[in-house]
C-alpha cells in the first residue's frame, strides 16, 4: 500500500502559521480528500507534499514521482495542445510511441481531437482544464494529486474524470484531491481530511499588529 | 533538451518576441539616424572623423540603456511567480530543483548572449553599410563586449532580486543600481567609486576607450558568484 504520512508538519509564512503540527495519513486504500475553508492550508499541504516549499516536521513517503494538477497554472499561449503534452511526456521520460497512444486515448475520452493542433491561447477555460487533467493522468506514477480538478469542467468531462479516478483506485494508486465541494465526488469509502482547525489569517494579522 | 524547450515555450511567447523585436527596431533606427544618412557625401568626407566618434558614443550610450534594461527585464521577469509557476510540472515529478534552475538560467544566458550579439551586430553592420567613414576598431568591439558582461551581471542580479522579493517591479532595482553606478562614475567621486565598482561595476571612460574598472575577469567572477548565490537560493527557498 502506498502511503504518505505527516508527523507534526508545520508551515508558517513569516509569522503567520498556516499548518501547525499536522499528523495525517493518506493511503491508497481509498481516495483521499483534503477539504477546508479558504486559508486552512490545503494548497500549502499539497506544496509540502510536492516539496516545493520548506516545512517543519516530517513527511514520509513523498520521495517519489508525483503527478500533480495545480488549481491554476498558466499554459504557454502559443503552443498547441499536442506539442505541449508531448513535451511534458518527454520530460517525464516517456517515449514517442507511449506518448502517442496515451494522448490518443485521452483526446478521445475528453473529446479533444479537434483541439490537438490549437494553440492554448484559443482554448476555453474548460478545455484548458482538460489539458491540465491530461498532463496529470498521462504519466504512470504511484501518487496523483489534484487541486480542485472539477473547476470549469462540463458534466461529460466530469464523468470521464470520475471514471479515470475509479481506474486509478483500482490500480491501487494513491489519490489526493483538494476540494471545497466534497459532494461532487460520489465515492464510497473515501478518506476526508478536514483542515477545519484553520487559522483566520485576518484575525492573526490583527493580533500581530 | 526537452527541459530547455519547456522553458523556452513558457518564457518566450509571441508577445515577448514581438517586444524584443520592437526594442531592436528602435535601436536599429536610432543607430541608422546616428550615421547622419541625410547629410551630403562631401559633409561626410570633411567631418568623417568626428561623425565616427559621435556615432560610436551615441550608439554605445543607447545600448548601455536598452541592453541592460532589456536583460534586467527579461531575466527578472522569468522568475516572477506567474512566470515561474510551471516549475511544478517538472519538480512534482523529478524532485530536483537544481537541474530545473540551471537549465532555465542556461537558456536565459543563451538569450542574453544573443541579445548582446545582436546589438553589436547592429552597430557594426549599420556603420559599415551606411557610413562612408566607418572602420572597424577593436576597442569599440571591446567596449561592446564589456557592456555585454555588465548586462549579463545585472540581468542575473535582477533575477535574484525578483526571486527574493517576488515582485516584477524588483527587476527595475537592478537597472536602477546600474544607472546609479554609471551616474556616480560620471561624477568621478573616486574614493566611493572604488568600492562601488567592486560590487556594481559600470563602463569607465579611459583614453583608450570604454573599460571596466577591474577588468572583464572581475565581472566574470561577479557573474559566477551571482550564479552560485542564485543556485543556493533557488534550492533553499520556497517556490511559489
Amino acid at each position: 500500500m502506498i502511503q504518505i504520512e505527516t508527523v507534526n508538519l508545520s508551515k508558517s509564512y513569516g509569522k503567520l502559521p498556516v499548518l501547525e503540527k499536522l499528523n495525517i495519513k493518506l493511503s491508497s486504500d481509498c481516495i483521499n480528500f483534503i477539504v477546508g475553508p479558504n486559508g486552512s492550508g490545503k494548497s500549502t499541504l499539497l506544496k509540502c507534499i510536492m516539496k516545493v516549499i520548506k516545512y517543519q516536521g516530517r513527511l514520509k513517503g513523498n520521495d517519489v514521482a508525483i503527478s500533480y494538477m495545480p488549481e491554476q497554472l498558466p499554459l504557454p499561449d502559443y503552443v498547441s495542445v499536442d506539442s505541449f503534452l508531448t513535451l511534458i511526456g518527454k520530460i517525464r521520460g516517456m517515449n514517442s510511441d507511449e506518448i502517442g497512444s496515451v494522448l490518443r486515448y485521452y483526446y478521445e475520452k475528453f473529446r479533444l481531437e479537434e483541439y490537438r493542433n490549437t494553440n492554448m491561447i484559443k482554448l476555453s477555460k474548460g478545455t484548458r482544464q482538460k489539458v491540465m487533467l491530461i498532463q496529470t493522468l498521462m504519466t504512470e506514477v504511484d501518487i496523483y494529486v489534484f487541486d480542485e480538478p472539477l473547476s470549469g469542467l462540463d458534466e461529460e468531462a466530469k464523468k470521464v474524470f470520475m471514471d479515470e479516478l475509479k481506474l486509478l483506485k483500482k490500480k491501487r494508486k494513491l489519490i489526493i484531491i483538494s476540494t471545497h465541494h466534497l459532494k461532487n465526488y460520489p465515492f464510497r469509502g473515501k478518506r476526508v481530511i478536514e483542515l477545519s482547525d484553520y487559522f483566520d489569517l485576518e484575525a492573526i494579522e490583527n493580533e500581530l499588529a | 533538451m526537452n527541459l530547455l524547450k519547456l522553458h523556452f515555450r513558457y518564457l518566450f511567447g509571441k508577445r515577448n518576441i514581438i517586444l524584443m523585436a520592437a526594442v531592436f527596431m528602435i535601436a536599429g533606427v536610432s543607430f541608422l539616424l546616428a550615421t547622419r544618412p541625410f547629410n551630403s557625401h562631401t559633409d561626410h568626407l570633411i567631418n568623417g572623423k568626428s561623425y565616427f566618434q559621435n556615432y560610436f558614443s551615441n550608439c554605445l550610450l543607447l545600448t548601455r540603456i536598452l541592453q541592460v534594461l532589456l536583460l534586467s527585464f527579461v531575466m527578472g521577469m522569468s522568475f516572477t511567480p506567474p512566470c515561474d509557476s510551471y516549475h511544478i510540472l517538472y519538480l512534482s515529478y523529478r524532485r530536483m530543483r537544481l537541474p530545473y534552475y540551471l537549465s532555465k538560467l542556461f537558456l536565459l544566458l543563451l538569450v542574453a548572449i544573443f541579445i548582446c550579439m545582436l546589438f553589436c551586430f547592429l552597430y557594426f553592420s549599420i556603420g559599415f553599410l551606411s557610413a562612408p567613414w566607418f572602420i572597424f576598431r577593436i576597442n569599440q568591439l571591446e567596449a561592446f563586449i564589456n557592456l555585454s558582461l555588465l548586462s549579463l551581471y545585472y540581468g542575473l542580479c535582477s533575477s535574484l532580486l525578483v526571486f527574493l522579493i517576488k515582485s516584477p517591479l524588483s527587476s527595475v532595482i537592478a537597472y536602477i543600481i546600474y544607472m546609479t553606478s554609471e551616474f556616480l562614475q560620471s561624477l568621478m567621486v573616486s574614493d566611493v567609486n572604488t568600492y562601488i565598482q567592486l560590487v556594481f561595476p559600470s563602463l569607465i571612460v579611459a583614453p583608450e576607450g570604454f573599460k571596466l574598472a577591474y577588468g572583464p575577469l572581475h565581472v566574470l567572477v561577479l557573474i559566477g558568484l551571482a550564479f552560485l548565490l542564485g543556485s543556493y537560493l533557488y534550492s533553499r527557498f520556497d517556490l511559489t
